[in-house]
């Protein structure tokens, strides 16, 4: 019972911060900002409901517990590494437009959305 | 049903709804790094709604689906960004 | 109501909007990036079917091999062509043509599931009733592969200069990429998985090593075309056995079936992996000629 109230818990918690990110994600002004909301808080917001799936499964039945437990925390292992990489790569890809204004041909802001 | 499987199915809805917020972003850009962060975002709530959906419907095989979601979502990313980086 | 029947249908919502808006919408990044979406949110309606061999695919090609296409779909710049609106018939036609043909062949299907070897009715329609599709599909990325080829040779180089962030995204993502292939091969057999799923997986780890510079991982020219190529011999041997045994063509003698299965698996992967790879690399790839031009930051 008390397994119960904690792992809803977490899964509320890690939902609130989903949802918090996805508001960062269309209400932040410029990339990086936008990216550090999706960076940070979808992470944590995976993390914890995770840890509350984990603890379900341990609760239920240890034995193959143990195994899906190391399932879940390798995806967000994954998660945490890809999202890294992620930004890391998109936020130095648009500095670099930024700074090399000569190559405007190439630039990445779609000309497309300008044309009438 | 159960208090956890309530739970996991608000979950899965709320998080979907997150998806769809995430559409509107990498439809207005405004530029291709904003719409390629939409879908990060998208791979890791795609692979949380997996992990969960495994729990509540039974599947184990949706855990391997969430793995390979979350492991690929970078492929585009890495893709996109191969021609100019700045470091 | 069951709680169930309300996700289902924000589920389905959800994955209609999304692919209206990939339609409808005008810019082509826009469209590009629903589309994407789309292909993340189908994954989890084949979930939420029971059909976790497929949301494995849809997710390993929607999330990788896909988007590697389409990343140099959204990179591509050339002059904005008007988008000329046209009366949707097709679409129309295509709707009425699914409805009616759904009324038809459901029922159908799903009397003679029993009959398939697989308890699922998804399943059985895709991977026994028309496993003939699925050699030929196989067979048509097989031959795009080749053509792949024919351009990679001279435009897919591997890459210089790798940044450490690349080189470490690699290095960690590729074992895990090679292990979980290899796991949703095995598994296959008894669980949701299979060669296909883990082919898509493999090109995503083949893609990511070229990209990030992974000596050996660059696929292209004849040893590539090769390779994709043995794997849909494997099946067409493995088909014609049946009949020059006395048998149906497709019919396994299950005394050996299991085993040989996954052997010709385990080569269909290794070719779906080079095949894909190929044609996402070959076909984001540019004219080097044109690559110096667009440094120089001359108008293409």
């Amino acid at each position: 019972m008390i397994v119960d109230v904690v792992v809803i818990a977490l899964l509320l918690a890690g939902t609130a911060f989903f949802v918090a990110g996805t508001v960062g994600l269309l209400r932040f002004p410029d990339l990086p900002t936008r990216l550090h909301a999706v960076a940070k808080a979808d992470n944590l917001g995976l993390g914890l409901i995770v840890v509350a799936l984990i603890i379900d499964e341990i609760a239920r039945d240890p034995a193959p517990g143990a195994g899906i437990a190391l399932k879940l925390l390798l995806v967000w292992t994954l998660a945490l590494v890809g999202t890294a990489a992620n930004s890391h790569l998109l936020a130095g890809h648009a500095r670099a437009d930024e700074t090399a204004p000569e190559r405007a041909a190439d630039a990445t802001v779609d000309r497309e959305d300008e044309a009438p | 049903m159960g208090a956890v499987e309530g739970a996991l199915i608000v979950v899965v809805t709320i998080l979907l709804l997150c998806a769809l917020a995430g559409v509107w972003r990498a439809v207005r850009g405004p530029r291709t790094e904003d719409r390629l962060t939409a879908f990060v975002l998208l791979g890791t709530t795609g692979a949380a709604l997996f992990v969960v959906l495994a729990t509540a419907v039974g599947a184990p095989a949706l855990r391997d689906a969430a793995i390979v979601m979350v492991a690929l979502a970078t492929v585009v990313v890495v893709v996109y960004t191969r021609r100019r980086s700045s470091s | 109501m069951n709680a169930w029947v309300i996700l289902d249908a924000v589920l389905v919502g959800a994955v209609v909007l999304v692919a209206a808006v990939a339609v409808l919408v005008r810019s082509r990044a826009a469209a590009t990036s629903a589309f994407l979406v789309f292909g993340i949110l189908l994954a989890l309606l084949w979930a939420r079917l029971q059909a976790p061999d497929v949301a494995m695919a849809e997710a390993a090609l929607g999330g990788g091999v896909a988007g590697a296409l389409l990343a140099d779909a959204l990179e591509r710049r050339r002059p904005p062509r008007p988008v000329r609106r046209r009366a949707p018939v097709p679409l129309i036609l295509a709707i009425a043509a699914g409805a009616a043909s759904a009324a038809e062949l459901g029922p159908l299907a799903r009397d003679n599931v029993a009959d398939s070897g697989v308890s699922h009715p998804i399943t059985a329609v895709l991977l026994n009733f028309r496993s003939l599709d699925t050699l030929l599909e196989i067979a048509v990325v097989v031959i795009a592969a080749v053509g792949a080829g024919a351009i990679a040779r001279e435009r897919v180089q591997p890459e210089r200069g790798i940044d450490p962030i690349r080189r470490a995204l690699a290095s960690i993502l590729i074992p895990i990429l090679l292990l979980l292939s290899g796991w949703i091969l095995a598994a296959g057999s008894t669980q949701p998985g299979g060669a296909f799923q883990a082919g898509a997986v493999l090109a995503a780890a083949l893609i990511i090593g070229h990209l990030c510079g992974v000596p050996f991982t660059t696929p292209r020219g004849r040893g590539g075309a090769a390779l994709a190529g043995i794997g849909v011999l494997c099946f067409v041997v493995l088909g014609v056995v049946g009949p020059a045994t006395g048998g149906v063509w497709l019919q396994l003698d299950p005394a050996w079936a299991g085993a040989a299965i996954l052997a010709v698996e385990a080569v269909l992967t290794i070719g779906i992996a080079v095949a894909l790879a190929m044609i996402s690399l070959a076909a984001g790839s540019r004219d080097a000629s044109r690559r110096d031009d667009a440094s120089r930051g001359a108008t293409p």
